[in-house]
Protein backbone atom coordinates (compact mmCIF):
# COMPACT_ATOMS: atom_id res chain seq x y z
CA UNK A 1 0.00 0.00 0.00
CA UNK A 2 1.19 3.11 -0.57
CA UNK A 3 1.26 5.64 1.78
CA UNK A 4 1.44 8.44 -0.48
CA UNK A 5 -1.21 8.54 -3.44
CA UNK A 6 -3.68 11.33 -3.78
CA UNK A 7 -6.77 10.55 -1.91
CA UNK A 8 -10.03 9.74 -4.48
CA UNK A 9 -13.34 11.13 -3.76
CA UNK A 10 -14.84 10.78 -0.76
CA UNK A 11 -17.14 6.96 -0.51
CA UNK A 12 -20.36 7.02 1.07
CA UNK A 13 -20.17 5.56 4.50
CA UNK A 14 -16.03 7.40 4.96
CA UNK A 15 -17.66 10.02 7.08
CA UNK A 16 -18.87 7.44 9.70
CA UNK A 17 -15.13 6.31 9.43
CA UNK A 18 -13.97 9.38 9.69
CA UNK A 19 -16.03 10.38 13.18
CA UNK A 20 -14.00 7.27 14.57
CA UNK A 21 -10.82 9.63 14.48
CA UNK A 22 -9.17 12.58 15.49
CA UNK A 23 -6.65 15.02 13.56
CA UNK A 24 -3.39 16.24 15.97
CA UNK A 25 -1.84 19.23 14.45
CA UNK A 26 0.88 21.44 15.06
CA UNK A 27 1.90 24.56 13.94
CA UNK A 28 4.95 26.28 12.90
CA UNK A 29 5.01 29.66 11.99
CA UNK A 30 7.65 32.11 10.67
CA UNK A 31 7.09 36.06 11.19
CA UNK A 32 8.96 37.91 9.62
CA UNK A 33 9.72 40.95 12.51
CA UNK A 34 9.82 44.59 10.92
CA UNK A 35 12.80 45.53 11.85
CA UNK A 36 14.83 48.44 9.68
CA UNK A 37 18.00 46.16 9.47
CA UNK A 38 18.62 42.51 9.37
CA UNK A 39 19.51 40.39 12.59
CA UNK A 40 23.12 40.31 12.58
CA UNK A 41 24.24 43.12 10.36
CA UNK A 42 23.17 46.79 8.95
CA UNK A 43 21.51 46.04 5.57
CA UNK A 44 18.59 46.82 4.99
CA UNK A 45 15.43 44.22 4.88
CA UNK A 46 13.11 46.05 2.72
CA UNK A 47 11.36 43.97 0.16
CA UNK A 48 11.55 44.42 -3.11
CA UNK A 49 15.01 45.62 -3.62
CA UNK A 50 16.84 44.76 -6.96
CA UNK A 51 18.42 40.97 -6.17
CA UNK A 52 21.52 41.16 -4.16
CA UNK A 53 21.51 44.88 -3.45
CA UNK A 54 20.83 44.75 0.28
CA UNK A 55 23.80 42.36 1.16
CA UNK A 56 27.34 42.69 3.22
CA UNK A 57 29.89 40.39 4.43
CA UNK A 58 28.00 38.81 6.94
CA UNK A 59 25.05 38.25 5.44
CA UNK A 60 27.02 36.72 2.48
CA UNK A 61 28.50 34.90 5.23
CA UNK A 62 32.25 35.67 4.21
CA UNK A 63 35.16 34.96 6.67
CA UNK A 64 36.56 36.76 9.37
CA UNK A 65 32.89 38.67 10.07
CA UNK A 66 31.30 38.73 13.28
CA UNK A 67 27.50 38.96 13.73
CA UNK A 68 26.14 41.79 16.06
CA UNK A 69 22.79 41.31 17.37
CA UNK A 70 19.78 43.22 16.03
CA UNK A 71 18.18 44.83 19.42
CA UNK A 72 14.84 45.85 17.71
CA UNK A 73 14.85 42.05 17.17
CA UNK A 74 15.02 40.95 20.60
CA UNK A 75 12.62 43.53 21.92
CA UNK A 76 10.11 42.57 19.16
CA UNK A 77 10.49 38.80 20.35
CA UNK A 78 9.94 39.65 23.60
CA UNK A 79 7.18 41.56 23.16
CA UNK A 80 5.34 38.53 21.36
CA UNK A 81 6.41 36.30 23.73
CA UNK A 82 4.65 38.62 26.98
CA UNK A 83 1.63 39.36 24.62
CA UNK A 84 0.99 35.02 24.46
CA UNK A 85 2.10 34.53 28.24
CA UNK A 86 5.08 32.98 27.17
CA UNK A 87 8.04 32.95 29.87
CA UNK A 88 11.12 34.54 28.82
CA UNK A 89 14.25 33.47 29.18
CA UNK A 90 16.79 35.51 31.60
CA UNK A 91 19.39 33.59 29.01
CA UNK A 92 18.91 32.12 25.83
CA UNK A 93 21.32 30.68 23.55
CA UNK A 94 22.09 31.40 19.94
CA UNK A 95 22.55 27.82 17.87
CA UNK A 96 24.59 26.49 14.61
CA UNK A 97 22.22 24.80 12.72
CA UNK A 98 23.86 23.33 10.14
CA UNK A 99 23.16 22.25 6.20
CA UNK A 100 23.67 22.83 2.73
CA UNK A 101 21.53 24.44 0.62
CA UNK A 102 22.68 27.49 -1.88
CA UNK A 103 20.64 30.15 -0.71
CA UNK A 104 22.41 29.75 3.43
CA UNK A 105 25.54 31.38 2.36
CA UNK A 106 27.55 30.39 5.65
CA UNK A 107 26.38 26.08 5.33
CA UNK A 108 24.62 26.83 8.97
CA UNK A 109 21.76 29.05 9.89
CA UNK A 110 22.07 31.12 13.31
CA UNK A 111 18.83 30.02 15.39
CA UNK A 112 18.19 29.27 18.90
CA UNK A 113 17.72 25.52 19.60
CA UNK A 114 18.01 24.07 23.64
CA UNK A 115 17.39 26.83 25.10
CA UNK A 116 15.20 29.42 23.28
CA UNK A 117 13.73 33.13 24.33
CA UNK A 118 10.15 32.15 25.15
CA UNK A 119 8.92 28.94 26.65
CA UNK A 120 4.92 27.88 26.75
CA UNK A 121 2.16 30.48 26.77
CA UNK A 122 -0.83 29.91 24.55
CA UNK A 123 -3.22 31.25 22.05
CA UNK A 124 -7.08 31.39 22.59
CA UNK A 125 -9.01 30.40 19.60
CA UNK A 126 -12.82 29.50 19.09
CA UNK A 127 -14.03 26.16 19.02
CA UNK A 128 -17.31 24.64 18.58
CA UNK A 129 -19.54 27.86 20.88
CA UNK A 130 -16.71 28.42 23.33
CA UNK A 131 -12.99 29.08 23.82
CA UNK A 132 -9.41 26.79 23.64
CA UNK A 133 -6.36 27.73 24.55
CA UNK A 134 -3.66 26.44 21.99
CA UNK A 135 -0.45 26.16 24.04
CA UNK A 136 2.62 27.12 22.90
CA UNK A 137 5.93 25.11 23.25
CA UNK A 138 8.45 27.79 22.68
CA UNK A 139 9.73 31.24 20.22
CA UNK A 140 12.30 31.73 19.08
CA UNK A 141 14.90 34.36 17.53
CA UNK A 142 16.38 33.02 14.03
CA UNK A 143 17.76 34.30 10.57
CA UNK A 144 15.72 34.01 7.41
CA UNK A 145 17.94 32.16 4.24
CA UNK A 146 17.92 34.20 1.06
CA UNK A 147 16.14 33.11 -1.81
CA UNK A 148 16.03 30.41 -4.35
CA UNK A 149 14.69 31.00 -7.99
CA UNK A 150 13.73 26.88 -9.35
CA UNK A 151 13.62 26.72 -12.88
CA UNK A 152 9.81 25.08 -11.98
CA UNK A 153 9.11 22.75 -13.95
CA UNK A 154 11.65 24.15 -16.91
CA UNK A 155 13.23 21.58 -18.58
CA UNK A 156 16.83 21.68 -19.86
CA UNK A 157 17.44 24.20 -17.11
CA UNK A 158 20.49 23.33 -15.12
CA UNK A 159 20.90 25.75 -12.64
CA UNK A 160 19.27 27.72 -9.91
CA UNK A 161 19.29 31.78 -9.24
CA UNK A 162 20.13 32.70 -6.06
CA UNK A 163 18.95 36.33 -4.24
CA UNK A 164 20.72 36.68 -0.95
CA UNK A 165 18.78 39.86 0.34
CA UNK A 166 16.79 38.01 2.36
CA UNK A 167 19.65 36.56 4.32
CA UNK A 168 20.08 37.24 7.23
CA UNK A 169 16.37 39.35 7.58
CA UNK A 170 15.06 38.27 11.11
CA UNK A 171 12.64 35.78 12.22
CA UNK A 172 10.89 34.34 15.46
CA UNK A 173 9.69 30.91 14.83
CA UNK A 174 6.23 30.35 16.71
CA UNK A 175 5.99 26.44 17.42
CA UNK A 176 2.30 25.32 18.87
CA UNK A 177 1.68 22.40 21.34
CA UNK A 178 -0.06 19.22 18.84
CA UNK A 179 -3.22 21.18 20.57
CA UNK A 180 -4.90 21.73 17.38
CA UNK A 181 -7.65 19.44 15.75
CA UNK A 182 -9.02 20.27 12.70
CA UNK A 183 -8.24 22.42 9.82
CA UNK A 184 -10.66 25.17 11.07
CA UNK A 185 -9.33 25.36 14.17
CA UNK A 186 -5.59 25.62 12.53
CA UNK A 187 -7.46 28.52 10.21
CA UNK A 188 -8.14 30.57 13.43
CA UNK A 189 -5.39 30.08 15.46
CA UNK A 190 -3.33 31.38 12.34
CA UNK A 191 -5.98 34.72 12.43
CA UNK A 192 -5.43 35.53 15.53
CA UNK A 193 -1.61 34.81 16.03
CA UNK A 194 -1.68 37.24 13.34
CA UNK A 195 -4.06 39.81 14.89
CA UNK A 196 -1.69 39.66 17.77
CA UNK A 197 1.41 40.10 15.46
CA UNK A 198 -0.05 42.98 13.82
CA UNK A 199 -1.54 44.13 16.84
CA UNK A 200 1.86 44.49 18.56
CA UNK A 201 3.27 45.79 15.31
CA UNK A 202 5.98 43.84 15.31
CA UNK A 203 5.04 42.23 11.89
CA UNK A 204 3.67 43.07 8.62
CA UNK A 205 1.66 40.06 8.17
CA UNK A 206 1.98 39.49 4.41
CA UNK A 207 1.82 36.17 3.51
CA UNK A 208 2.83 37.01 -0.06
CA UNK A 209 5.85 38.21 0.78
CA UNK A 210 6.96 35.71 2.79
CA UNK A 211 6.49 37.87 6.02
CA UNK A 212 4.29 35.15 7.53
CA UNK A 213 4.97 31.33 6.67
CA UNK A 214 3.61 28.34 8.08
CA UNK A 215 4.37 23.98 8.31
CA UNK A 216 1.66 21.88 9.88
CA UNK A 217 2.85 18.53 11.50
CA UNK A 218 -0.43 16.10 11.09
CA UNK A 219 -1.31 12.78 12.01
CA UNK A 220 -4.14 10.91 13.25
CA UNK A 221 -5.48 8.64 15.65
CA UNK A 222 -8.29 6.70 16.93
CA UNK A 223 -10.56 9.56 19.28
CA UNK A 224 -9.74 7.93 22.65
CA UNK A 225 -6.36 6.79 21.91
CA UNK A 226 -3.57 8.64 24.05
CA UNK A 227 -0.55 8.13 21.63
CA UNK A 228 0.41 10.27 18.70
CA UNK A 229 0.01 8.78 15.25
CA UNK A 230 3.21 9.44 13.01
CA UNK A 231 2.96 12.86 11.61
CA UNK A 232 3.51 13.87 8.47
CA UNK A 233 5.27 18.24 7.74
CA UNK A 234 3.48 19.77 4.95
CA UNK A 235 5.28 22.65 3.67
CA UNK A 236 4.47 25.31 0.76
CA UNK A 237 1.05 26.60 2.10
CA UNK A 238 0.89 29.81 1.09
CA UNK A 239 -2.67 31.01 2.59
CA UNK A 240 -5.02 30.32 5.93
CA UNK A 241 -6.66 29.19 3.88
CA UNK A 242 -4.72 26.53 2.18
CA UNK A 243 -3.41 25.62 5.53
CA UNK A 244 -7.19 24.70 6.39
CA UNK A 245 -7.85 22.82 3.37
CA UNK A 246 -4.41 20.97 3.43
CA UNK A 247 -5.05 19.83 6.80
CA UNK A 248 -8.28 18.36 5.67
CA UNK A 249 -6.87 16.80 2.67
CA UNK A 250 -3.55 15.02 4.81
CA UNK A 251 -6.66 13.98 7.44
CA UNK A 252 -8.39 12.04 5.16
CA UNK A 253 -5.59 10.85 3.31
CA UNK A 254 -3.88 9.77 6.71
CA UNK A 255 -6.98 8.15 7.86
CA UNK A 256 -7.52 5.71 4.55
CA UNK A 257 -4.17 4.73 4.83
CA UNK A 258 -4.58 3.57 7.98
CA UNK A 259 -7.80 2.49 7.71
CA UNK A 260 -6.84 0.27 4.77
CA UNK A 261 -4.07 -1.50 6.94
CA UNK A 262 -1.30 0.79 6.17
CA UNK A 263 1.16 2.79 7.68
CA UNK A 264 2.15 6.46 7.83
CA UNK A 265 5.30 7.54 6.58
CA UNK A 266 7.00 9.60 8.48
CA UNK A 267 7.52 12.51 5.70
CA UNK A 268 7.68 15.81 4.45
CA UNK A 269 4.79 17.07 1.88
CA UNK A 270 4.60 19.94 -0.27
CA UNK A 271 1.11 21.20 -0.43
CA UNK A 272 0.10 21.79 -3.80
CA UNK A 273 -2.73 24.70 -3.98
CA UNK A 274 -3.72 24.37 -7.49
CA UNK A 275 -4.56 20.39 -7.98
CA UNK A 276 -5.67 20.69 -4.08
CA UNK A 277 -3.30 17.74 -3.08
CA UNK A 278 0.02 17.66 -1.06
CA UNK A 279 2.95 15.90 -2.61
CA UNK A 280 6.05 13.93 -1.18
CA UNK A 281 8.90 16.31 -0.83
CA UNK A 282 11.68 13.95 0.40
CA UNK A 283 11.68 11.17 3.16
CA UNK A 284 12.20 11.77 6.46
CA UNK A 285 13.61 8.40 7.08
CA UNK A 286 17.09 9.68 6.43
CA UNK A 287 15.64 12.43 9.13
CA UNK A 288 18.23 15.71 8.49
CA UNK A 289 20.70 15.76 11.01
CA UNK A 290 21.28 19.19 11.96
CA UNK A 291 24.19 18.85 14.26
CA UNK A 292 23.17 21.62 16.40
CA UNK A 293 26.01 23.33 18.50
CA UNK A 294 25.82 26.50 20.45
CA UNK A 295 27.21 29.54 18.57
CA UNK A 296 30.33 30.56 19.47
CA UNK A 297 30.37 33.90 17.40
CA UNK A 298 27.37 35.43 19.88
CA UNK A 299 27.66 35.52 23.46
CA UNK A 300 24.89 33.90 25.53
CA UNK A 301 21.52 36.53 25.50
CA UNK A 302 21.18 37.68 28.92
CA UNK A 303 18.22 39.48 29.03
CA UNK A 304 17.83 42.29 32.66
CA UNK A 305 14.14 40.97 34.23
CA UNK A 306 13.98 44.75 34.73
CA UNK A 307 14.53 45.30 30.88
CA UNK A 308 12.10 42.85 29.92
CA UNK A 309 9.51 43.99 32.43
CA UNK A 310 9.99 47.40 31.20
CA UNK A 311 9.16 45.88 27.80
CA UNK A 312 5.90 44.71 29.28
CA UNK A 313 4.81 47.44 30.53
CA UNK A 314 5.34 49.11 27.36
CA UNK A 315 3.01 46.26 25.54
CA UNK A 316 -0.08 47.91 23.41
CA UNK A 317 -3.04 46.90 24.28
CA UNK A 318 -4.12 43.65 22.89
CA UNK A 319 -6.88 42.16 20.64
CA UNK A 320 -8.69 39.98 23.20
CA UNK A 321 -8.19 43.30 25.87
CA UNK A 322 -10.00 45.45 23.92
CA UNK A 323 -13.02 43.16 22.89
CA UNK A 324 -13.20 42.47 26.78
CA UNK A 325 -13.27 46.25 27.05
CA UNK A 326 -15.62 47.24 24.58
CA UNK A 327 -18.48 44.40 25.15
CA UNK A 328 -18.30 46.36 29.18
CA UNK A 329 -17.65 49.95 28.76
CA UNK A 330 -20.56 49.97 25.37
CA UNK A 331 -22.37 46.51 25.96
CA UNK A 332 -22.36 45.78 22.66
CA UNK A 333 -22.08 42.07 22.19
CA UNK A 334 -19.02 39.46 22.30
CA UNK A 335 -19.60 38.55 18.52
CA UNK A 336 -19.52 42.55 17.56
CA UNK A 337 -16.44 43.33 19.88
CA UNK A 338 -15.08 40.44 18.00
CA UNK A 339 -15.74 41.62 14.37
CA UNK A 340 -14.60 45.32 15.35
CA UNK A 341 -11.23 44.33 16.83
CA UNK A 342 -10.20 42.67 13.89
CA UNK A 343 -7.60 45.61 13.50
CA UNK A 344 -6.48 47.86 16.35
CA UNK A 345 -7.14 50.80 13.55
CA UNK A 346 -11.39 49.37 12.91
CA UNK A 347 -11.06 49.28 16.53
CA UNK A 348 -10.50 52.98 17.45
CA UNK A 349 -12.37 53.86 14.86
CA UNK A 350 -15.69 51.82 16.03
CA UNK A 351 -14.61 53.52 19.36
CA UNK A 352 -14.82 57.09 18.07
CA UNK A 353 -18.08 56.47 16.11
CA UNK A 354 -19.20 55.36 19.38
CA UNK A 355 -18.50 57.72 21.50
CA UNK A 356 -19.79 60.97 19.16
CA UNK A 357 -22.90 58.97 18.10
CA UNK A 358 -24.04 58.31 21.95
CA UNK A 359 -25.44 55.06 20.43
CA UNK A 360 -22.61 52.01 20.51
CA UNK A 361 -24.92 49.36 19.45
CA UNK A 362 -26.05 51.22 16.10
CA UNK A 363 -22.65 52.43 15.77
CA UNK A 364 -21.38 48.78 15.79
CA UNK A 365 -24.59 47.36 13.53
CA UNK A 366 -23.61 50.33 10.87
CA UNK A 367 -19.88 49.61 11.28
CA UNK A 368 -20.27 45.48 10.61
CA UNK A 369 -22.91 46.06 7.94
CA UNK A 370 -22.59 49.47 6.15
CA UNK A 371 -18.84 50.43 6.32
CA UNK A 372 -17.88 47.07 6.21
CA UNK A 373 -19.92 46.12 3.13
CA UNK A 374 -18.09 48.70 1.44
CA UNK A 375 -14.43 48.10 1.93
CA UNK A 376 -14.96 44.41 1.79
CA UNK A 377 -16.61 45.84 -2.08
CA UNK A 378 -13.82 48.00 -2.58
CA UNK A 379 -10.95 46.40 -0.70
CA UNK A 380 -9.82 49.03 1.92
CA UNK A 381 -8.62 49.44 4.76
CA UNK A 382 -10.68 51.47 7.31
CA UNK A 383 -7.64 53.80 7.30
CA UNK A 384 -8.38 54.49 3.53
CA UNK A 385 -12.50 54.11 4.09
CA UNK A 386 -13.59 58.01 3.03
CA UNK A 387 -15.98 58.83 5.87
CA UNK A 388 -14.30 59.33 9.15
CA UNK A 389 -15.43 58.51 12.22
CA UNK A 390 -16.68 61.88 13.24
CA UNK A 391 -18.87 62.12 10.31
CA UNK A 392 -19.76 58.89 10.88
CA UNK A 393 -20.91 59.37 14.44
CA UNK A 394 -22.79 62.85 13.55
CA UNK A 395 -24.82 60.39 11.29
CA UNK A 396 -25.33 57.89 13.67
CA UNK A 397 -26.56 60.21 16.12
CA UNK A 398 -29.11 61.76 14.12
CA UNK A 399 -30.60 58.28 13.48
CA UNK A 400 -30.23 57.48 17.48
CA UNK A 401 -31.81 60.58 17.83
CA UNK A 402 -34.52 60.29 15.34
CA UNK A 403 -33.76 63.56 13.76
CA UNK A 404 -33.82 61.03 10.51
CA UNK A 405 -34.81 57.59 9.67
CA UNK A 406 -32.46 54.78 8.90
CA UNK A 407 -33.63 54.44 5.33
CA UNK A 408 -32.46 58.52 4.82
CA UNK A 409 -29.72 57.66 6.86
CA UNK A 410 -28.34 55.57 3.79
CA UNK A 411 -29.43 57.57 1.59
CA UNK A 412 -26.49 60.37 3.53
CA UNK A 413 -24.49 57.82 3.90
CA UNK A 414 -24.38 57.21 0.18
CA UNK A 415 -23.54 60.24 -0.53
CA UNK A 416 -20.83 61.13 2.38
CA UNK A 417 -18.79 58.58 0.36
CA UNK A 418 -17.96 60.95 -2.41
CA UNK A 419 -18.50 64.07 -0.65
CA UNK A 420 -16.90 65.72 2.30
CA UNK A 421 -19.77 67.37 3.89
CA UNK A 422 -21.26 66.44 7.27
CA UNK A 423 -24.73 64.45 7.44
CA UNK A 424 -26.36 67.70 8.66
CA UNK A 425 -25.34 69.70 5.69
CA UNK A 426 -26.75 66.72 3.14
CA UNK A 427 -29.73 66.27 5.15
CA UNK A 428 -30.34 70.28 4.75
CA UNK A 429 -29.07 70.57 1.31
CA UNK A 430 -30.84 67.75 -0.27
CA UNK A 431 -34.22 68.55 1.65
CA UNK A 432 -33.97 64.76 3.55
CA UNK A 433 -35.15 66.14 6.52
CA UNK A 434 -38.40 64.11 7.86
CA UNK A 435 -41.80 64.91 7.23
CA UNK A 436 -43.47 64.56 10.01
CA UNK A 437 -45.78 67.25 11.15
CA UNK A 438 -49.59 66.66 10.80
CA UNK A 439 -50.42 69.37 7.79
CA UNK A 440 -47.72 68.39 5.11
CA UNK A 441 -48.55 64.99 5.63
CA UNK A 442 -52.22 65.14 5.22
CA UNK A 443 -51.37 66.80 2.03
CA UNK A 444 -48.94 64.17 1.23
CA UNK A 445 -51.90 61.03 1.59
CA UNK A 446 -54.27 63.47 -0.24
CA UNK A 447 -51.88 63.22 -3.52
CA UNK A 448 -51.40 59.62 -3.03
CA UNK A 449 -55.06 58.89 -3.11
CA UNK A 450 -55.76 61.21 -5.91
CA UNK A 451 -52.68 59.55 -7.95
CA UNK A 452 -54.38 55.92 -7.34
CA UNK A 453 -58.02 56.72 -6.96
CA UNK A 454 -58.43 52.35 -7.80
CA UNK A 455 -56.37 51.01 -4.50
CA UNK A 456 -58.16 53.82 -2.60
CA UNK A 457 -61.39 52.67 -3.34
CA UNK A 458 -60.09 49.03 -2.57
CA UNK A 459 -59.54 50.42 1.02
CA UNK A 460 -62.42 52.14 1.82
CA UNK A 461 -64.56 48.91 0.32
CA UNK A 462 -62.55 46.61 3.30
CA UNK A 463 -59.73 45.41 1.30
CA UNK A 464 -57.56 46.53 4.25
CA UNK A 465 -54.40 44.60 2.42
CA UNK A 466 -54.13 47.07 -0.38
CA UNK A 467 -53.59 49.85 2.38
CA UNK A 468 -50.09 48.78 2.51
CA UNK A 469 -49.62 50.01 -0.90
CA UNK A 470 -50.80 52.95 -0.42
CA UNK A 471 -48.61 53.52 2.66
CA UNK A 472 -45.78 52.33 0.20
CA UNK A 473 -46.70 55.05 -2.59
CA UNK A 474 -46.62 57.61 0.36
CA UNK A 475 -43.13 56.48 1.37
CA UNK A 476 -41.90 56.22 -2.06
CA UNK A 477 -43.31 59.77 -3.07
CA UNK A 478 -41.64 61.53 -0.19
CA UNK A 479 -38.53 59.68 -0.91
CA UNK A 480 -38.55 57.76 2.21
CA UNK A 481 -38.85 60.85 4.42
CA UNK A 482 -42.51 60.56 5.89
CA UNK A 483 -43.26 59.37 9.10
CA UNK A 484 -43.95 55.93 9.23
CA UNK A 485 -46.41 55.78 11.52
CA UNK A 486 -47.90 59.56 10.95
CA UNK A 487 -48.22 58.77 7.40
CA UNK A 488 -50.41 55.80 8.10
CA UNK A 489 -52.56 58.29 10.95
CA UNK A 490 -53.01 60.74 8.00
CA UNK A 491 -53.85 58.16 5.09
CA UNK A 492 -56.91 56.92 7.61
CA UNK A 493 -57.71 60.29 7.86
CA UNK A 494 -57.89 61.28 4.55
CA UNK A 495 -59.59 57.94 3.35
CA UNK A 496 -62.30 58.85 5.88
CA UNK A 497 -62.68 62.17 4.97
CA UNK A 498 -62.65 61.42 1.17
CA UNK B 1 30.10 6.44 20.64
CA UNK B 2 31.57 3.19 18.79
CA UNK B 3 33.15 5.24 15.26
CA UNK B 4 32.84 2.69 12.12
CA UNK B 5 32.57 2.80 8.42
CA UNK B 6 28.74 4.29 8.90
CA UNK B 7 29.41 6.74 10.91
CA UNK B 8 32.55 8.05 8.79
CA UNK B 9 30.27 7.72 5.58
CA UNK B 10 27.10 9.38 7.47
CA UNK B 11 29.37 12.50 8.55
CA UNK B 12 30.87 12.47 5.28
CA UNK B 13 27.63 12.65 3.20
CA UNK B 14 26.22 15.60 5.83
CA UNK B 15 29.56 17.82 5.46
CA UNK B 16 29.44 17.01 1.35
CA UNK B 17 32.62 15.34 1.39
CA UNK B 18 33.61 12.89 -0.69
CA UNK B 19 35.72 9.86 1.07
CA UNK B 20 37.78 7.83 -1.14
CA UNK B 21 37.18 3.81 -0.26
CA UNK B 22 40.42 3.67 0.47
CA UNK B 23 41.17 6.12 3.11
CA UNK B 24 37.88 4.79 4.99
CA UNK B 25 39.58 2.52 7.42
CA UNK B 26 42.38 4.89 8.41
CA UNK B 27 39.45 7.57 9.09
CA UNK B 28 38.01 5.13 11.24
CA UNK B 29 40.53 4.50 13.17
CA UNK B 30 41.96 8.16 13.53
CA UNK B 31 38.32 9.71 14.26
CA UNK B 32 37.92 7.14 16.89
CA UNK B 33 41.10 8.00 18.36
CA UNK B 34 40.88 11.37 18.82
CA UNK B 35 37.00 11.07 20.05
CA UNK B 36 38.47 8.78 23.11
CA UNK B 37 41.08 11.45 23.80
CA UNK B 38 38.38 13.71 24.37
CA UNK B 39 36.50 11.08 26.00
CA UNK B 40 38.84 11.90 28.75
CA UNK B 41 36.49 15.27 29.71
CA UNK B 42 33.86 12.72 30.41
CA UNK B 43 35.70 11.59 33.70
CA UNK B 44 35.25 14.85 35.40
CA UNK B 45 32.29 15.63 37.50
CA UNK B 46 30.31 19.46 36.12
CA UNK B 47 26.84 18.37 37.69
CA UNK B 48 25.81 21.35 38.38
CA UNK B 49 28.12 23.79 36.33
CA UNK B 50 26.65 25.47 33.86
CA UNK B 51 27.55 24.61 30.62
CA UNK B 52 29.99 26.88 29.20
CA UNK B 53 28.46 27.60 25.33
CA UNK B 54 30.51 30.27 25.14
CA UNK B 55 33.64 32.46 26.54
CA UNK B 56 32.15 35.28 28.29
CA UNK B 57 29.08 34.78 28.74
CA UNK B 58 27.53 36.77 31.64
CA UNK B 59 28.83 39.57 30.34
CA UNK B 60 26.24 41.72 28.13
CA UNK B 61 26.22 40.80 24.89
CA UNK B 62 26.60 43.75 22.46
CA UNK B 63 23.54 44.56 20.90
CA UNK B 64 23.19 46.92 17.86
CA UNK B 65 20.49 49.62 17.29
CA UNK B 66 18.07 49.07 14.74
CA UNK B 67 19.69 51.17 12.04
CA UNK B 68 20.29 50.64 8.02
CA UNK B 69 23.94 50.66 7.20
CA UNK B 70 24.09 50.78 3.35
CA UNK B 71 26.42 48.07 2.18
CA UNK B 72 26.64 47.76 -1.98
CA UNK B 73 29.01 44.59 -2.40
CA UNK B 74 26.72 43.42 -5.10
CA UNK B 75 28.97 43.94 -7.76
CA UNK B 76 32.23 43.05 -5.92
CA UNK B 77 30.34 39.73 -4.26
CA UNK B 78 29.10 38.74 -7.71
CA UNK B 79 32.62 39.12 -9.50
CA UNK B 80 33.93 36.86 -7.20
CA UNK B 81 31.14 33.82 -7.44
CA UNK B 82 31.83 31.15 -9.21
CA UNK B 83 29.19 31.31 -11.70
CA UNK B 84 26.41 34.56 -11.85
CA UNK B 85 23.19 35.56 -13.85
CA UNK B 86 22.71 38.74 -14.22
CA UNK B 87 21.97 40.22 -10.76
CA UNK B 88 22.16 36.64 -9.20
CA UNK B 89 24.40 34.18 -8.00
CA UNK B 90 23.82 31.07 -10.70
CA UNK B 91 24.56 27.44 -9.14
CA UNK B 92 23.44 24.00 -10.11
CA UNK B 93 19.60 23.30 -9.72
CA UNK B 94 18.75 22.05 -6.74
CA UNK B 95 15.30 21.15 -7.44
Amino acid sequence: MSATGPATESTAGAGARQDRYETVVGLEVHAQLRTESKIFCGCSTKFGARPNTQVCPVCLGLPGVLPVLNERAVRFAVMTGLAVGAKVAERSVFARKNYFYPDLPKGYQISQYDRPLCTGGGIDIRSGGGWKRIGLVRIHLEEDAGKSLHPEGREGVTTTRVDLNRSGVPLIEIVSEPDIRSGTEAYDYLIRLKQILMYLDVCDGNMEEGSLRCDANVSVRLKGQAAFGTKAEIKNMNSFRNVERAIAFETDRQIRIVESGGRVAQETLLWNADKGIAETMRSKEEAHDYRYFPEPDLLTLDLDPAWVEAVRSELPELPHQIRDRLTRDFGIPEYDAEVLTETRSLATYYEEVARRSGNPKLASNWIMTEVNGIRNKEGQSIEEFPIRPDRLGDLIKMIATERISGKIGKQVFEMMLTRPEGPDELVKAHGLLPIDDEGSLRALAREVIAANPGPAAEVRAGKERTFAFLVGQAMKQSRGRAHPEKIQEALRKELGAG
Amino acid sequence: MPIDAKVVHDVAALSRLQVDPSEEARLVKELASILSYVEQLQALDVSGIEPTSQVGSGSKPPLREDRVKPSDVRDEALAQAPDRDGDYFRVPRVV
